[in-house]
């Protein structure tokens, strides 16, 4: 696990870099793909499950994926083609679009409608498709968090230290209480539960950052896009 | 502990519920904040950023205002929807995060600018009602717009290159007001764009930058950001958005004057065109995209480092996008594959179209010139013979020649016609036109030396076909001449519309080409290989050809995968006369591909007939993609439908009868000149004859 992670501050190429600068064309670049699109399973499949049946919604998420990895190319370029996490939200929604249209065509013999300038914005106005979005986002800032944690778990299972994680892991909040009971099982010192606390605050930025690199294009992009997931994370 | 926290739990550090199933009962807000803002020091300070005080919070400070919900909140403040209990307006309010306002000239400055802004009036500059300070927090009230930020509008679609350039002008006008007031905005970007739901263009936060500016040397320029939640939650955000800032604008925010702004729009349409914004190096847009290469001079324009060089006005850039906008839309080049379709982008104007004109103006010349020099050419030929009722034989055989030309011409006016980019004579076709003069030269004059054109009735039948069809040229050319003028830009579907309930399925036999096909000249000389047949139901348009069709295309075209429909005229090298097509764009899966077709009505069709076909189903197609009732429906008559079949059986008739004339006339000539041995003493006796030929005839 700990090895599909980029070095801290080492990360020059990301893995959406990487599909980028091929179109996804290449086999390392499918296979890059493949890795981030493992890592936001449950993103998607809300999202889905939010705009149609949500019995449906493992099938079709399931659809969804297996297309976007079969294509060939990327497509055409998002508006906002710089994140992964656009990229993908867009994808869902073509997929949805064309499912809808596909349908409409079955029952009525297709339709494209152009869209004008005023129904971009009612429809943008709305406001069903920007709470979908935000908590497409939201979802997306806790899948990151979620999958983080999840990283330092295997570390610490992978070095017997599954316990003491579990309970040092409540420092990664600020002002984190602390039972008594549990801070005699630990066993540490004072000190040396302050450097692991610090060892492990400062993983968990580096793995954290690591994942949100891999989803941008620009590695300078980090903390805009941070400051976007925690964002996402204030609106519900 | 941890797991204390169940669900609707509260994190300690910033009260956002807490979800105990996901993230180990951890904050997910803290924790992505203590990434964020994480030094390595064990006791992380508290959410550095600004929390935005809750509705009811603010209540007792602004008892004017019946506060409805949060809008968006940044680091630097937060925005609410209100309603002004007085007037009953729906009203944005924004309230600015305290510490700004430690900042000791912070409130002169927040004063001076807001007066400022208070005396804007546009339509696309966001009102402000009133600005203030009630408690320790400063507060603006402005126009509530009811709708989206450009960004928003951005990620629910695509933006077309039109409406993208839709949105530039109304900016423009704004910026032009504010920069001639003396107002920079400083922070123009998409979430400063606002589009209300009838799409008119609003540019909120005017002068907030400048109001929110820390004076300090090294500070760069700052962004406002409040309006729309995102940014400055991190040290490193809350120098702003470098991506819209103009290169002095980072280095020199001192220096920024109003072509910063411009700058920045630049950006935003760089962004709207192409989906990203412009880095240190970067391309031009209709190398991203499928766009107008007119475009790119405009936006790189803008996009200048050195602000001298970029637009000198928003009003000069606004003339610019306005006369691509206006004068032609971009449109997408016919034959090469498009990732965005045409969307029936239709010159608004009337242009005259050369190829035909230039065509039917040679034709008139040509007949006038035999007209005006006929009875001089013919006085040669009758004193030869001295046989002055051939001249009155021939103009009677002249005038009758004209006559089929008369019913063409009468069929021209009647024809719809479509708008058409100019087309120039091709340098190919030029030369084969070229080589074919200079090739035919020596013939003619083999011809002119031939026994049979100095008998006299090779004389009379040259005359009466070369003249007859140099008279029919007049009314023939006349009638291109007219198509060439004719004004309307769609067809004028002359008859009564009949209303169908539902598409029905149709078919045709007619011309079925792939664009690919016309790329090359080889395609377009031989067009008829592309005979085929088309079938349209309420689901498909199949099509059947007799050759394969290229690959990439589609022999099923489902409905639901056509972009654009469409009629224009073949080039002048398939069809001098200006055949219609009708273009089908469609997503064949692997992109965009274009299908010419030509339905043909049945053999006796003249070409307006044809032509009026084609417009008709281009229409039904619509209808059928569209899913509704056709205006028209095209009617395909196996068998001649109206009085019109009469002068083109008479020019088949008459042209076929003239060619087995000349033919049989031609080779009757060659014959006795043969048979006939030119010196007479050699001429063996007539009795004699029979008899050679009897032996030769012996073995």
């Amino acid at each position: 696990m700990s090895a599909a992670l980029p070095n801290a501050g080492g990360f020059q190429t990301t893995r959406w870099t990487q599909v980028l600068a091929a179109h996804g064309g290449t086999q390392e670049a499918r296979q890059a793909l493949r890795s981030l699109c493992e890592r936001c399973y449950a993103p998607v499949e809300l999202f889905i499950a939010r705009h149609g049946n949500p019995d449906e919604a493992r099938d079709l998420t399931h659809e969804f994926f297996a297309r976007l990895l079969e294509r060939d190319s990327l497509g055409n370029p998002d508006p906002q083609r710089g994140r992964f996490r656009s990229y993908l939200l867009g994808a869902v929604k073509h997929f949805l679009a064309d499912r809808r249209d596909h349908e409409q065509a079955l029952r009525r013999g297709g339709g494209h409608i152009p869209q004008s300038l005023s129904d971009m914005a009612c429809a943008a106005a709305d406001g069903e498709e920007a709470r979908a979005d935000a908590s497409f986002d939201r979802q997306w800032a806790l899948s990151v968090v979620e999958s983080s944690i999840e990283d330092l778990r295997q570390e610490a299972r992978a070095t017997a230290e599954t316990e003491r994680f579990e309970i040092l892991k409540q420092w990664l909040m600020p002002n984190a209480e602390v039972n008594a009971a549990q801070l005699a099982t630990l066993g540490l010192s004072d000190g040396a539960r302050t450097v692991a606390i610090h060892r492990l605050r400062k993983r968990f930025r580096e793995v954290v950052r690591g994942r949100i690199a891999d989803t941008v294009s620009d590695p300078a992009d980090v903390g805009d896009e941070l400051n976007h997931l925690i964002a996402a994370l204030r609106t519900e | 502990m941890a797991d204390s926290w169940g669900a609707g739990a509260k994190c300690r550090s910033c009260g956002a519920a807490v979800d105990s199933r996901v993230t180990d009962g951890l904050c997910p807000a803290c924790l992505l904040r203590q990434v964020a803002f994480g030094t390595g020091e064990e006791s992380l300070p508290a959410a550095r950023s600004w929390l935005a005080p809750t509705l009811e919070e603010l209540e007792p400070l602004f008892p004017q205002y019946e506060l409805l919900e949060p809008i968006g909140q940044g680091g630097m403040g937060a925005v609410y929807k209100a309603r002004q209990r007085s007037l009953g307006r729906l009203v944005a309010l924004k309230v600015l995060a305290p510490e700004l306002a430690s900042n000791p000239d912070f409130a002169e400055r927040f004063i001076r600018e807001a007066r400022a802004l208070a005396e804007f009036n546009h339509p696309n500059i966001v009102t402000i009602h009133d600005f203030g300070k009630t408690g320790s927090l400063y507060f603006i009230t402005m126009e509530f717009v009811d709708g989206v930020n450009l960004r928003q509008a951005m990620s629910t679609g695509r933006l077309t290159p039109a409406q993208a350039l839709a949105i530039v002008p109304p900016i423009c006008e704004a910026l032009l007001y504010a920069h001639q007031h003396g107002v920079v905005h400083r922070d123009i970007k998409p979430e400063n764009l606002l589009l209300d739901k009838e799409g008119r263009l609003k540019i909120a936060d005017f002068g907030i930058a400048r109001m929110l500016r820390v004076e300090q040397p090294e500070a760069v320029a700052p962004t406002s950001g409040l309006s729309h939640g995102q940014g400055e939650l991190t040290q490193q955000s809350v120098v702003g958005t470098p991506q819209y800032m103009a290169p002095e604008q980072r280095d020199n925010p001192s220096q920024v004057d109003h072509r910063a702004d411009i700058y920045a729009l630049g950006v935003v349409l760089y962004e709207m065109l192409t989906g990203e914004r412009p880095g240190a190096k970067f391309e031009a847009p209709s190398r991203k995209v499928q766009i107008d290469v007119r475009l790119d001079e405009i936006v790189l324009r803008a996009l200048e480092s050195k602000p001298e060089l970029r637009y000198q006005t928003a009003g000069e850039f606004k003339t610019r996008v306005e006369a691509l906008a206006s004068g032609e839309a971009p449109t997408l080049s016919v034959s090469k594959p498009v990732p965005i379709p045409t969307a029936e982008v239709e010159a608004p104007d009337w242009r005259p179209q050369p190829d035909v004109r230039v065509n039917g103006y040679i034709q008139v010349t040509l007949g006038l010139l035999f007209l005006v020099g006929f009875p001089f050419f013919g006085g040669v030929v009758t004193a030869s013979n001295g046989d002055y009722l051939t001249l009155v034989y021939l103009a009677a055989v002249f005038g009758g020649l004209a006559f089929p030309g008369i019913p063409v011409y009468l069929d021209a006016r009647r024809q719809p016609t479509v708008n058409r980019q100019p087309q120039k004579l091709s340098p190919v076709v030029g030369f084969f036109v070229f080589a074919w003069v200079m090739f035919s030269i020596p013939l003619w004059q083999m011809f002119f030396k031939s026994a049979f054109f100095l008998s006299s009735l090779g004389q009379h039948a040259f005359l009466i076909l070369v003249g007859g069809s140099l008279v029919q040229l007049i009314p023939l050319g006349l009638g291109l001449i007219h198509r060439g003028q004719l004004k309307t830009p769609q067809p004028p579907l002359d008859d009564k519309p009949v209303r169908q309930p539902a598409p029905t399925a149709l078919r045709a036999r007619g011309l079925v080409v792939p664009a690919e096909q016309l790329d090359t000249f080889w395609g377009q000389l031989f067009i008829h290989h592309c005979q085929g047949e088309f079938f349209l139901d309420d689901r498909w348009l199949r099509i059947h050809r007799h050759r394969p069709l290229p690959p990439g295309h589609l022999a099923e075209i489902p409905l639901s995968s056509i972009r654009d429909v469409s009629v224009d005229r073949y080039p002048a090298m398939v069809n001098l006369m200006g055949l219609n097509r009708v273009i089908v764009t469609y997503d064949s899966g692997s992109g965009i591909r274009q299908m010419f077709l030509t339905p043909s009505l049945n053999h006796w069709a003249s070409l307006g007939d044809t032509n009026r076909h084609a417009f008709d189903w281009c229409e039904y197609l619509r209808a059928a993609r569209d899913g509704r009732s056709p205006a028209v429906v095209p009617q395909h008559r196996s068998s001649p439908g109206s009085r019109r079949w009469v002068p083109a059986a008479l020019i088949f008739t008459l042209t076929f009868l003239g060619a087995i004339l000349f033919t049989s006339l031609t080779l009757m000539t060659i014959w006795n000149s043969t048979r006939e041995p030119p010196p007479p003493q050699m001429a063996p006796p007539p009795e004699l004859v029979p008899q050679e030929v009897k032996k030769a005839h012996v073995p």
